[in-house]
């Protein structure tokens, strides 16, 4: 069987889907005063996986610089300020939860089951 | 063989180590269980990564704590706030919150407890019995009947996970596609690979499943600013006496229906696809419907509790039965525990019980076991639940999303992994935002590579596609497929029409063609019967349309 016969089935099952897909979605009535539009989406819904997203790219984009310890304290404390607000007392109860929750797992994983985290570049030249 | 239980018994018995996981893994699944929005599939899916530096059997061990432990952990917040922990047990809220309610509390946890565990007992000594005789049937299937099996098992999954079956069998054709990337097994050949190095050993199972479920459902848990921020629980309820003895000595004297859900639940486990959400709910309306105070229902009756709980305990050791005879998930929580084996390189299928029998009845072994940690841990499990209650939700997703990303990582010690299960949060995200079912995703992902190697076997071994329709096995199996993609069309339709009237037998009658061909004795009187039961629907249904026409 050749490498590309599954895939080709696969991708030709998912253009006929798409397509009944399509011609149900023309076929169905919408009622054009509450069918909204993109304009009408409420993006704001979005927000927090939006910042999650973020939060996770540059997490991911700085991870060989910060490491795995740092990288993922500064990752947790960003995104626990983001969703949670910021004052000084929520604040310090955020450092203390990303520093203590990232600590012990970095522990376990590195002790506990021997795995060796990406230790960082700042660390390491530190 | 009793040499290999006995071993399989003190690998798990009295290996401290192993013990000590399980507890730990049943502790993690009954809070797993009893916290709205988190899964028991999301409980073992963040367990994984825990289980790489673990031997195969504590790794399984503790997967199978979480399990059975989350089963029994959603019963917890539903009595206790009104808010089943998990879809499992949606249909004990009916009668457990009122019970409590009533001023009852230990007596409604009591029945909970005793009716999973029981539930989960008879489960646990069918599995043993069934699964190495369906494990035999197995040894006949070749790729044909393999392939069409697969097919079969995406099919259903599409058609009970409900909605749109058309977006259901995208989102299986879209898994199914995650699975090609890479270097295909049989040639060696690239594909998708656009000239990444990365992109050549394909998509790891572990991170695709961790983003497509895991990811996807805490964005989902943060969306709303509000309830992100309140604790996960605003009425956590109130520590409670459980009443061991009082709830043990009512269960005994409702045997029957306590037998009748646990077949229920072991059932529907068999069934691909089909979980606890479906179980205890079908378990309930069955006792509803046997029992002389159905008026009682929904106010407290006891059978209303033990039914749904006895169910889907019970589902956990039907859907084990499929992973350990077949090799093909029953569900997503299955599914993990295939990938867990897969990643110790054990592959299973029909000869695994016979290739790693050590390692087979240890799960038989650890499913029992797990049961009674199930109810030793409840009293102590419920204070840890009181406390994490009060924690909100955005705390939980923060660090949980944190742990997923090292979790990955730990798999092979690529950061590539960690993108990979980034991209397949997203994906998994958006898809749950325009109704597409995850659970055929999953499967397809799983079961994609093997349904291509079947095929490809196939057709090495001969041209003839025909082959497919013509063997009885594989018949039975495409049969198996349209009648599960046709079942939510049967669900619509009107009581009475001419569709929901023919659907049971044509289908009863459909999948007895391939048993006639089959050369067993058995199978021949079984065939029989199904055909005398579908002309027997018929003939009703016409004396039935015959005196409404009248």
């Amino acid at each position: 069987m050749k490498a590309s016969y599954w895939p080709r089935i696969i991708l030709w099952l998912l253009s006929i889907m798409s397509l009944v897909m399509l011609v149900k979605s023309f076929a169905n009535k919408i009622d054009s005063i509450n069918a909204g539009s993109f304009s009408q989406i409420n993006y704001m819904q979005f927000k927090n996986a939006l910042i999650c997203f973020g939060m996770f790219i540059f997490f991911l984009t700085f991870l060989e610089y910060l490491g795995m310890l740092l990288g993922g304290i500064i990752f947790v404390f960003g995104l626990l300020t983001f969703l949670g607000g910021f004052s000084i007392k929520k604040s310090t109860n955020h450092l203390i939860i990303s520093v203590v929750t990232i600590g012990v797992m970095w522990s376990i994983f590195t002790f506990g089951l021997k795995v060796i985290l990406p230790e960082g570049e700042i660390i390491r030249i530190w | 063989m009793i040499d290999v239980i006995l071993q399989a018994f003190a690998s798990i018995v009295f290996d401290p180590v192993t013990l000590g996981l399980m507890l730990v893994g049943t502790l993690a699944g009954i809070l797993a269980g009893a916290i709205p929005g988190f899964t028991i599939a999301m409980g073992v899916i963040l367990t994984l990564p825990f289980t790489f530096g673990m031997t195969a059997i504590q790794g399984l061990a503790t997967m199978l704590g979480v399990f059975v432990g989350g089963f029994s952990g959603g019963l917890m917040s539903c009595m206790l706030t009104g808010i089943p922990g998990t879809p499992s047990s949606v249909a004990t809220t009916f009668d457990g919150f009122p019970l409590v309610r009533s001023g009852k509390p230990g007596l409604a946890l009591g029945l909970g407890l005793w009716s999973s565990f029981f539930g989960g007992m008879i489960s646990a000594v069918i599995l043993v019995a069934l699964a190495p005789q369906l494990a035999f049937l197995g040894l006949e299937f070749g790729p044909w009947d393999y392939f069409s099996l697969i097919i079969f098992a995406l099919t259903i999954t599409v058609s009970l996970s409900g909605g749109n079956i058309v977006k259901g069998l995208i989102a299986g054709l879209l898994g199914l596609f995650a699975a090609t990337v890479g270097e295909d097994e049989i040639n060696g050949v690239a594909r998708f690979t656009f000239g990444f190095d990365e992109f050549k050993q394909g998509f790891a199972f572990l991170p695709v499943l961790i983003g497509l479920f895991a990811f996807s459902q805490l964005l989902t848990d943060v969306e709303d600013d509000k309830r992100a921020k309140s604790p996960l629980m605003e009425k956590s309820g109130t520590l409670v006496r459980v009443e061991h003895r009082q709830a043990i000595a009512i269960i005994i004297k409702r045997w029957i229906n306590l037998f009748r859900s646990s077949f229920i639940g072991i059932f529907t486990g068999i069934l691909p696809a089909a979980g606890g959400s479906i179980s205890n709910i079908l378990a309930y309306d069955q006792a509803k419907k046997a029992s002389k105070n159905r008026s009682n229902f929904g106010k407290g009756e006891y059978d209303g509790i033990v039914a749904p709980e006895a169910a889907n305990n019970a589902t956990a050791g039907g859907a084990l039965i499929m992973m350990m005879a077949l090799g093909i998930p029953g569900d997503i929580v299955t599914a993990v525990m295939l990938g867990a084996l897969m990643i110790h390189n054990i592959i299973p299928g029909p000869t695994f019980i016979q290739d790693e029998p050590l390692l087979a009845y240890g799960v038989f072994i650890a499913f029992f076991v797990a049961h009674f940690f199930m109810v030793g841990l409840q009293a102590f499990s419920l204070r840890i639940f009181l406390l994490v209650t009060k924690i909100p939700m955005y705390v939980l997703a923060s660090v949980i999303l944190a742990y997923c990303a090292i979790g990955v990582f730990a798999l092979h010690n690529v950061v590539f992994d960690i993108w990979v299960m980034f991209f397949f949060g997203v994906i998994g995200y958006f898809m749950k935002k325009l109704g597409f079912p995850l659970a055929p995703m999953i499967l397809g992902v799983v079961l994609g590579k093997l349904a291509e190697l079947n095929l490809a076997r196939a057709t090495g071994i001969s041209d003839d596609l025909l082959l497919f329709f013509l063997r009885p096995w594989s018949l039975f199996f495409l049969i198996m497929a349209v009648i599960s993609v046709i079942f939510p069309f049967y669900q619509d339709a009107e009581r009475g029409s001419k569709f929901s009237n023919i659907y049971v037998p044509a289908s009863v009658f459909a999948l007895a063609v391939p048993l006639l061909f089959m050369e067993s004795v058995t199978r021949l009187i079984i065939a029989l019967i199904m055909v005398g039961i579908s002309f027997y629907f018929i003939y009703k249904s016409f004396i039935k349309n015959k005196l409404l026409k009248n």
